[in-house]
């Protein structure tokens, strides 16, 4: 249907929820599979990151690196609420969900996977955003051994999507300390132990790229958290 | 019942209704049999549960920028004097204030000012969870919005989730009784509309009207003049009153 104006009016506009989330990503494997989306867009204006090779995980290995490019695996790791949901660590009823994504590897990947996304978004009436890649600009808040305590969602052919663990996540939360990640802290329920290992790596972020302020502030939080036996 | 359980079923009611009105909740919205949720009595109810979820909070402010116009504005303000406890007063106050600093409407000035007899002498986050202890308190205050500092309700900075809102089609699809308030942008017309649709009660007079939506008698006349004239209402006189009634 269009308007007099010749604008697309579309009553399709879906909201992530996980059944969704799923489709899409799995989608996105399917569309990767047959030589992603081809169009000229650009890219927007994220540099990719250099995860460094301890970063990189599973696909840095020789046999892959064999293949063709066509071939090698694509690996996501989602952070924030999507994580949260689909790892069954934050309650289902939550707000609609963006879909933030932290690492790609290969860093080259990001393009293609984000061609796909909006690919599979338009086919599926999900917001544009759907797929949010703003997050692998803060590579530094995810604490080191992220890589083998990342929890598998699924793989859908070349795409293979991972999601932080729970230990991660809480890092995450209490280094954003909005009240919404208080919220989802609550819900986590932090343990004695995930202070202490969230404190060792908040302690470890001095001097990189997030700011002191939110460094102090984290720390705080961190001591004064009340944990409920 | 208890009182937890109590507070988690009205507050899943609260997030189903938003879901039916349009926002991104992971929730069905509340069922189609229902009648659409009366939007302003929605933001009462978000003002009195708004310090136990900070979503609800940020997507009825992403939820009001893009569909302010749905508001009847007087029937807000006089909801807010006559049903709204003052102590929840501050939290819609400043949820309406920040819908009018960013989207730079007047829209909401009554409203506001209705809120702004009840701001609270001493200051506190709005949140829950940002009250759980004196250094969350201190970081609250730290990062509050400037706004939120005038209402003594301490809340950050945040963007509106314009994406997590759904397109007027649907919304108008979903919820047919919004017509009215969308054809009359949320005006006295809209307010007189509702009050009659939601109880016949409301028409059996001007000061009747004028009391329920905040208004004079003279504007609520004017008002269904022009109701009467594009035959919304009816209108005939019992006795002294003029009672109005919605056309069939």
């Amino acid at each position: 249907m269009c308007s007099a104006s010749g604008q697309a009016i579309t009553m399709r506009h879906r909201f992530l929820d996980m059944p969704l989330l799923e489709s899409a990503l799995k989608r996105i494997g399917e569309v990767l599979a047959n030589g992603g989306n081809r169009s000229t867009r650009q890219p927007a204006k994220i540099v990719p990151v250099d995860f460094g090779p301890s970063d990189l995980g599973p696909i840095k290995s020789g046999p892959v690196e064999s293949r063709p490019v066509e071939s090698r695996p694509i690996e996501l790791l989602l952070v924030g609420g999507a994580a949260g949901l689909l790892t069954g660590l934050l309650p289902a009823s939550r707000t609609t969900l963006d879909c933030d994504v932290m690492v790609y590897a290969p860093p080259t990947a990001w393009h293609e996977v984000e061609q796909a996304a909006h690919a599979v978004g338009r086919e599926l009436g999900l917001p544009t955003s759907w797929l949010n890649s703003v997050a692998q600009m803060r590579i530094d808040s995810l604490p080191g051994g992220w890589q083998d305590r990342r929890v598998l969602i699924g793989k859908f052919g070349r795409l293979h999507v991972w999601a932080i663990s729970r230990v991660d996540l809480i890092a995450m939360k209490f280094i954003a300390h909005r009240a919404q990640d208080l919220e989802d802290l609550v819900s986590l329920n932090v343990k004695a132990e995930d202070l202490a290992f969230v404190e060792r790596f908040v302690q470890s972020l001095r001097g990189k790229r997030t700011p002191p302020q939110e460094v102090d502030e984290a720390i705080e939080i961190l001591r004064d958290w009340q944990v409920i036996a | 019942m208890n009182a937890n359980a109590r507070g988690q079923v009205a507050h899943d009611e609260l997030i189903a209704r938003w879901a039916r009105a349009g926002a991104g909740f992971n929730v069905p919205p509340a069922p189609s049999s229902e009648q659409s949720p009366d939007l302003e009595r929605l933001l009462l109810e978000t003002a009195r549960q708004a310090r136990g979820d900070s979503r609800v909070f940020i997507m009825a402010a992403s939820w009001l920028a893009r569909y302010a116009t749905l508001i009847a504005k007087h029937r807000l303000r006089a909801m807010i004097v006559h049903e709204l406890e003052p102590s929840h007063r501050a939290a819609l106050g400043l949820l309406l204030d920040i819908v009018h600093h960013k989207l730079k409407t007047d829209r909401f000035n009554g409203a506001i000012r209705a809120c702004a007899d009840s701001i609270p002498s001493v200051g506190e986050p709005l949140f829950d969870v940002e009250s759980r202890s004196e250094v969350l308190r201190r970081i609250a205050r730290d990062r509050a919005m400037q706004i939120s500092l005038r209402w003594n309700r301490w809340v950050a900075d945040f963007e509106f989730k314009e994406d997590a809102i759904r397109p007027p089609l649907w919304v108008m699809q979903q919820n047919p009784e919004y017509v009215d308030r969308a054809e009359f942008k949320g005006d006295l017309r809209a307010s007189i509309l509702i009050e009659i649709r939601n109880d016949a009660e409301a028409g059996a007079s001007e000061q009747e009207l004028a009391r329920r939506c905040g208004a004079t008698r003279p504007a609520v006349r004017a008002a269904l003049a022009g109701l009467e004239l594009a035959k919304r209402i009816d209108r005939e006189h019992r006795g002294v009153r003029h009672a109005a009634m919605l056309s069939v």
